[in-house]
């Protein structure tokens, strides 16, 4: 599994559009945005390669200035339920 | 229901012609189920039957929590454990420092931390007092069956 | 719900990148980001806790139309995501296996038969039959021929729309809630006191004050998150100090630095010992008294509330009354100089060091200090009288309406401020702290209301026990419970409260979620939509404002208490309720039902409603079964209604926001102006309404607004003997309460197998020397008997309750050891709450 999330600079008149085509994007999440078009995405999904081409693309959707990655996670084995997280 | 039921069935008995006779009155009649409230069958004017002595569960590697965020249970009798101003014996065996040689359960990050979240070495002492969220449980059946599923 | 670390990793991941990115984001947000598996889908949003009145915010989480996991909401200012044992299994609640799921009427032979065996209904023959009863007790008694018995767990609007129906609609003030066995001193001490209802102070108190004095509340126990923030304070900050006072050792003595066991009702000396001793060391805020206090004198001699007929109301020279008369500062001082520390010690039974040590406390002007009670204070035939001595003391030294000084009387119930208190839910009052009793507030009362002149009634109706006692004289003939199990948590269960259940001239109707022993007790009985199965709000101790939206169906053809009312209504017409003479004032009424003139009168039904109307900041769609039905957004137009009385009324300081602002924030505290809370009220820079009523009052200065002269009243009480005493043949005293696992009667936590398993049975504790002396020991089975009943169970002598020599503690939890059938229903005469803590038993070996 991989996770990772990014800040998405969009140009703020463009926002509600990027956001569509952000949530058409498979395992793409926007938890949160402001006003001057800040975004906050996750993704969420098995392969790693999928995450890094994802993000390429999302610098290709319309109105997307930059997007910069914050943390990245990966692992082989699928989460357990042992470990509670609390 | 079970009750009408059982009373056809044993006054005017087993033909198919009237089983469904009971099929069709079983849809139409209305339900004389008793209600009973926790004390059962005994009335609120009566006495109830005596409390049962009660053991406190003892079970080796805890007892299984029902979802995330659950506080654990306390699997084993509390008696003699203090928690007071000057000792908490709770942490005599759970405290980070030592579990490693008691191997009790360690309390996990959040208790580490300031009702503000920020991080703290020593238990927070806003939680100083265990048994507020973890309590031990007694041998005992529930008194009603819950449904919830996780 | 599967926990998966991959949940934990990806919340750590988005909070990471909100922080790069200076965006916050809210727990409901980071709890959505969890469980993105497709067969996880999770809904989490905010709700208050169903318990007690410390009003904790947790988070719901939502599968398949059920509740799946429940756990501390992070961005509650209350509990910061922590819970206490019961709020951890809120999960569970509404999941007992025993859940009423349709009406059920006693029968026989296809009728109602009071003695019938109860049987499925429709609502319609359920609402059917209870209407014609009521109908029948209007027509022969009058508006006194029916009562309804509430709650401080009802919603806002339940309380409301109960209110309206009952006061407005059917012209009967027969309307008390369960909060009366429980607030009522409260209320009466602040309304003497103050003119306001409600704290001055707030919960951040905890934070700011140097010392806490707990006057016999043992809030380990019952208010565990309160206590984890009081704890933390004691821990964490130099000098701070804890005094605990109880009439018998409890959990919350493990914290105290002086605890004090007293014998039962000399806290009214304690108290008055304290203030002596303030004033003897002159260390009285002089100026604060003169500019801000007017000292008075209560009637004394006033009985215990009993029936009439009681010897011990026939022998009480001013039985009931409480009309203040004005006393000089000297006066007061000598009134309380017979309260020395000897005196006081020798009655009290307190080691003279530690009486010292709290006068101390209190008479030093350096000392933040935070008093905090509950049911031991106001569950007392001197509630009110005693309520009133700790605002003395808080009066004198001027320790109050600031961070850290403040009096606090804590509430027992989710909602016994947001709905019995401030809709107003007692026999005697109106919306927004107006009473029956003053034209004036009937007048803006009938004119919100839009209701002819005339309509309210102007005498209070029966309080709670009084209800009870005119079920059995059969002065009132039907009763409707919703939202309580009084049955258990009622005082003298067999001599005063079945025996009016079970008149045959009586209709009882019990709504209820579970078969609680009032359900089984009534007539009619119906299926009650609980907590998350409809859209609520509760007011919580320090005067927070919290709502939730209805996260699942409620099962079956159950019905939320709003639901009900408002579709009982429907059964009655204004000429049937009101008489002619009173419709003919608003003939545009005339052949209209009490639902068109209540609830359709164009204020309540004003906010239309659609199946995607009710939403939450992810755009997640809700239900609200009660809007559906009535075609309108009941909840936002009754409590759009309701903020009416705060702004037209002629008491002011009770401002709430608008209904939409409640959906999105952690609760408000009142009064709210321009969106912003009042965390100290009466002082200027804290309260905005100090200004607006007085714009004289300089910044950092009090102004009691409540009064009409802006002066608090110090009202002196002295000691008076309790109701009854340990006697020869009845030697102990019993003391009934709460524990930590249970919530009041346990209709909730009796079904949650983890809570029950924790605390199981109600036992008695009790001194080992009482124990021995009577042949116990612990775990020995034994009869408890009173002059009222008795019960049996077995004996404690080492849990968390330690009870002195001739007292013991019994909780009341446990439906099937109904300890109240002991108690005698003796209350405050000024509240009528009724003393719980005290009456005579004796121990017999079963």
């Amino acid at each position: 599994m991989t996770i990772c999330s990014l800040v998405v600079q969009a140009k703020p008149e463009y926002l509600d559009n990027v956001n569509e085509t952000l949530n058409t994007m498979n395992g793409v999440e926007v938890h949160a945005q402001n006003e001057y078009g800040k975004m906050v995405i996750s993704i969420d999904h098995p392969s790693r390669e999928y995450c890094s081409k994802t993000m390429t693309d999302m610098t290709r959707i319309n109105g997307v200035m930059s997007t910069s990655l914050v943390y990245e996670y990966q692992e082989d084995l699928e989460p357990t339920t042992e470990g509670a997280i609390q | 229901m079970k009750t009408l039921l059982c009373k056809f069935k044993y006054s005017l008995g087993h033909t198919l012609l009237i089983s469904l006779m009971i099929l069709a009155l079983q849809v139409s009649s209305v339900q004389a189920d008793p209600v009973y409230s926790l004390r059962g069958t005994v009335g609120v004017d009566e006495q109830s039957e005596m409390v049962p002595n009660r053991r406190s569960m003892a079970v080796d590697g805890g007892i299984e929590v029902n979802f995330e965020d659950q506080p654990p249970m306390i699997p084993h009798n509390i008696d003699k454990t203090r928690i007071t101003l000057h000792e908490n014996s709770c942490l005599g065996c759970h405290s980070k420092e030592n579990q490693k040689i008691t191997n009790a359960v360690r309390p996990p990050k959040s208790h580490y931390r300031t009702r503000e979240g920020n991080k703290l070495r020593q238990i927070s002492t806003g939680r100083y007092f265990c048994t507020q969220c973890h309590v031990p449980q007694a041998y005992t059946k529930p008194l009603v069956k819950n449904d919830f599923t996780n | 719900m599967k926990l998966s670390r991959r949940d934990f990793i990806k919340s750590q991941a988005i909070a990471a990148a909100a922080s790069t990115a200076g965006l916050s984001l809210s727990a409901t947000q980071l709890a959505n980001a969890k469980s993105n598996d497709d067969d996880e889908d999770i809904r989490w949003d905010k709700i208050p806790c169903r318990f007690c009145g410390t009003g904790c915010s947790v988070l719901a989480g939502t599968r398949g139309g059920r509740i799946v996991a429940t756990q501390g909401d992070p961005d509650s200012d209350v509990n910061k995501g922590l819970n206490c044992i019961k709020g951890y299994f809120l999960s569970k609640i509404m999941y007992g296996e025993d859940r009423l799921q349709t009406p059920l009427l006693r029968k026989t032979d296809g009728k109602y038969d009071k003695n019938g065996e109860f049987e499925q209904v429709s609502w319609d023959e359920a609402f059917d039959v209870m209407a014609e009863k009521w109908k029948a007790a209007l027509k022969e008694k009058g508006p006194s021929g029916v009562g309804m018995f509430g709650s401080g767990q009802w919603t806002i609007w339940d309380g409301y729309a109960a209110s309206k129906f009952m006061k407005a609609g059917l012209r009967s003030n027969n309307l008390d809630p369960n909060a009366r066995h429980c607030m009522a001193s409260a209320v009466g001490a602040f309304m003497r006191a103050f003119g306001i209802d409600e704290p001055m102070g707030s919960y951040d108190d905890l934070e700011h004050a140097d010392a806490f004095v707990l006057w016999g509340a043992n809030m380990a126990e019952m208010h565990p998150i309160l206590w984890s923030r009081l704890v933390d304070t004691r821990l964490t900050r130099e000098g701070s100090e804890v005094h605990v006072l109880s009439t018998y050792t409890h959990r919350s003595f493990e914290l105290a630095d002086n605890g004090m066991i007293f014998e039962p009702q000399t806290d009214l000396m304690i108290a008055n010992y304290i203030a002596n001793y303030i004033i003897e060391n002159k260390a009285y805020d002089e100026k604060f008294l003169k500019d801000h206090v007017n000292i008075k004198k209560t009637p004394t001699d006033i009985g215990y509330g009993l029936r009439p007929e009681h010897p011990l109301e026939v022998k009480a020279k001013n039985s009931g009354k409480g009309k203040l008369s004005n006393m000089s500062f000297d006066d007061y001082a000598k009134a309380v100089s017979t309260y020395t520390l000897e005196y006081t010690s020798k009655h009290s039974k307190v080691p003279k060091e530690n009486l010292l040590r709290l006068a101390k406390l209190y008479a030093d002007p350096d000392k933040k200090i935070m008093s905090l009670w509950t049911m031991g204070m106001n569950q007392h035939t001197r509630g009110v009288w005693m309520n009133g001595l700790v605002y003395n003391i808080h009066l004198l030294m001027g320790k109050i309406a600031e961070p850290g000084n403040s009096p606090f009387s804590l509430t027992g119930q989710p909602s016994a401020c947001g709905t019995a208190r401030e809709v107003g839910t007692f026999a005697h009052r109106l919306p927004a702290d107006l009473v029956v009793k003053n034209p004036k507030h009937r007048a803006v009362s009938e004119k919100i209301w839009k209701l002819p002149e005339g309509t309210l009634n102007p005498k209070p109706g029966f309080h709670a026990v009084l209800m009870q006692r005119m079920l059995k004289d059969e002065k009132m003939n039907c009763y409707w419970q919703q939202c309580n199990n009084n049955m258990q948590a009622g005082p003298n269960v067999n001599d005063e409260m079945l025996p009016g259940w079970r008149n045959p001239n009586n209709f009882i109707t019990v709504s209820d979620p579970y078969p609680t022993i009032s359900a089984v007790s009534a007539d009619l009985i119906l299926p009650t939509a609980m907590w998350a199965e409809k859209e609520g709000a509760f007011g919580n101790a320090e005067r927070r404002t919290q709502f939730w939206r209805q996260q699942v169906p409620a099962p079956g053809d159950s019905k939320s208490d709003l639901w009900q009312i408002m579709e009982f209504s429907k059964r009655f017409t204004v000429e049937e309720a009101w008489g002619s003479e009173l419709v003919a004032k608003k003939p545009e009424y005339r052949g209209k039902t009490l639902y068109q003139v209540l609830f359709k009168n164009g204020q309540v039904n004003k906010f239309p409603y659609f199946d995607n109307t009710v939403k939450d900041q992810d755009d997640n769609i809700y239900k609200n079964d009660e809007s559906k039905h009535f075609g309108f957004y009941a909840q936002k137009g009754l409590f759009e209604e309701y903020r009416r009385f705060q702004t037209e009324g002629p008491k002011p300081g009770h401002d709430q926001a608008p209904f939409d602002t409640y959906h999105k924030v952690r609760g408000l505290r009142w009064p709210v102006v321009d969106g912003k809370e009042t965390l100290w009220r009466y002082r200027e820079g804290y309260d905005p309404f100090v200004t607006k009523l007085n714009p004289k009052v300089k910044k950092g200065d009090v102004y009691f607004y409540g009064k009409p002269d802006g002066k608090a009243n110090l009202i002196h009480a002295p000691y008076e003997p309790p109701h009854e005493s340990p006697n020869e043949e009845y030697d102990l005293w019993l003391c009934t309460g709460r524990v930590l696992e249970h919530w009041h009667t346990g209709t909730m936590t009796n079904r949650v197998p983890e809570l029950h398993k924790a605390a199981p049975d109600a036992l008695v504790y009790m001194n080992p020397g009482d124990a021995r002396k009577r042949g116990l020991k612990n775990g020995s089975k034994v009869k408890i008997i009173s002059p009222r009943g008795e019960i049996t169970t077995r004996v404690n002598v080492r849990g968390r309750n330690k009870p002195p020599k001739g007292l013991v503690f019994v909780p009341f939890f446990d439906a099937r050891r109904l300890v109240n059938k002991l108690l005698i229903d003796a209350t405050d005469p000024l509240s009528k709450e009724t003393d719980f803590k005290k009456c005579v038993v004796k121990i017999e070996k079963a």
